[in-house]
């Protein structure tokens, strides 16, 4: 049997290197940090545990004194738009068939000749049926279905897709 | 309204800083004050993350307003090491491997300092309702308490 006698590491205890900075309180989170003109962001989570967002009303946070911005999705979107970025959607989880939009392969976001293609990936378990019966059509600009390989018509589409009865939004 | 001027001492150096009237005590260390080492996990008194000592009592800094530190002393995780020096309980986290990603840390340390202080022979049982208020979401609690367990035998053992 080979003992290895020399190793550093193995059945050695050792020291965070990250520790002495955690247990004296030095060590900088995301949270300790400050820049120039920094603000300060906060989430607003649901306070319900299951549930539909219909409306967001934001106008008393936006005239609380010092609020800087309140942002939803609609800015998100709105934002998006403005900026032209092309969402290039494929689905992982969709099962092909026939007329389904989705490539199995997604086009380079270069082929797309716009400087701000992103690609998103659009989770379509087959699980959530009531979403995933009308995937090629809900994610198409134009609302028409093609045969997969058309990558002349299929892979444009805009970011309203986003309101699409998808559980998630959507979007990830 | 008129920022309030407070003065008091932290870490025995004296300090002084403004605040807003409802800044709470832990609003004022990691802003103005600049001492970051305080955690805010929840702000309502439940997590610990925020312990500092108020004339050596173990407070939530997020439930004290900053104000009330005029006059007072205050201890944080700031002022337990000396120097380069660490406290034995520092020593002893890191050496039992009794944190892992920090945010329960500084807390847990300024409240087993206080712990010590009052009891320096606390029993296992002792140790772990000290330690309630002090949530950690890493390390299942076993290395802290064995850590503070050590700590107390070997700084009776080093004042003999």
């Amino acid at each position: 049997m080979n003992v290895i006698t020399n190793n550093k590491w193995i059945g050695q205890r050792t020291i965070r290197p990250d520790g002495v900075d955690k247990v004296t309180g030095r060590a900088a989170f995301a949270a300790d940090t400050t820049m120039p003109g920094m603000i300060w962001g906060k989430v607003k989570r649901s306070p319900h545990p299951h549930a539909r967002i219909k409306s967001i009303d934001t106008s008393a946070a936006k005239r609380m004194p010092g609020v800087h911005c309140v942002v939803t999705a609609d800015d998100i979107r709105n934002h998006a738009a403005s900026r032209e970025i092309t969402i290039w959607a494929y689905n992982d989880f969709c099962p092909p068939s026939p007329g389904c939009a989705f490539p199995q392969d997604p086009p380079p976001p270069s082929s797309s000749g716009i400087g701000y293609a992103a690609v998103w990936q659009f989770a379509q378990s087959p699980r959530r049926k009531e979403f995933t019966a009308h995937c090629p059509a809900s994610y198409h600009k134009d609302g028409n279905c093609y045969a997969p390989g058309d990558i002349a018509h299929a892979w444009f589409l805009d970011v309203n897709s986003a309101a699409s009865p998808d559980p998630s939004g959507g979007v990830r | 309204m008129a920022k309030l001027h407070v003065s008091t001492t932290i870490n025995g150096e004296p300090a002084e800083f403004l605040c807003e009237p409802g800044d709470t005590m832990l609003d004022a260390l990691r802003g103005p004050l600049g001492l970051t080492g305080s955690k805010e996990g929840c702000a309502s008194g439940d997590c610990g993350a925020c312990s500092i000592t108020l004339d050596d009592r173990l407070v939530c800094s997020c439930l004290m307003l900053a104000a009330e530190a005029e006059g007072r002393h205050v201890g944080t995780i700031e002022g337990m090491a000396h120097g380069d020096k660490l406290h034995p309980l520092q020593q002893k986290f890191l050496e039992m491997a009794a944190l892992q990603c920090g945010i329960c840390t500084s807390g847990m340390l300024v409240a087993s300092d206080a712990l010590l202080r009052k009891n320096p022979r606390p029993s296992e049982e002792e140790v772990r309702y000290w330690l309630a208020g002090n949530l950690c979401r890493c390390t299942g609690y076993d290395k802290i308490v064995r850590a503070v367990l050590e700590t107390a035998t070997e700084m009776r053992e080093a004042a003999q």
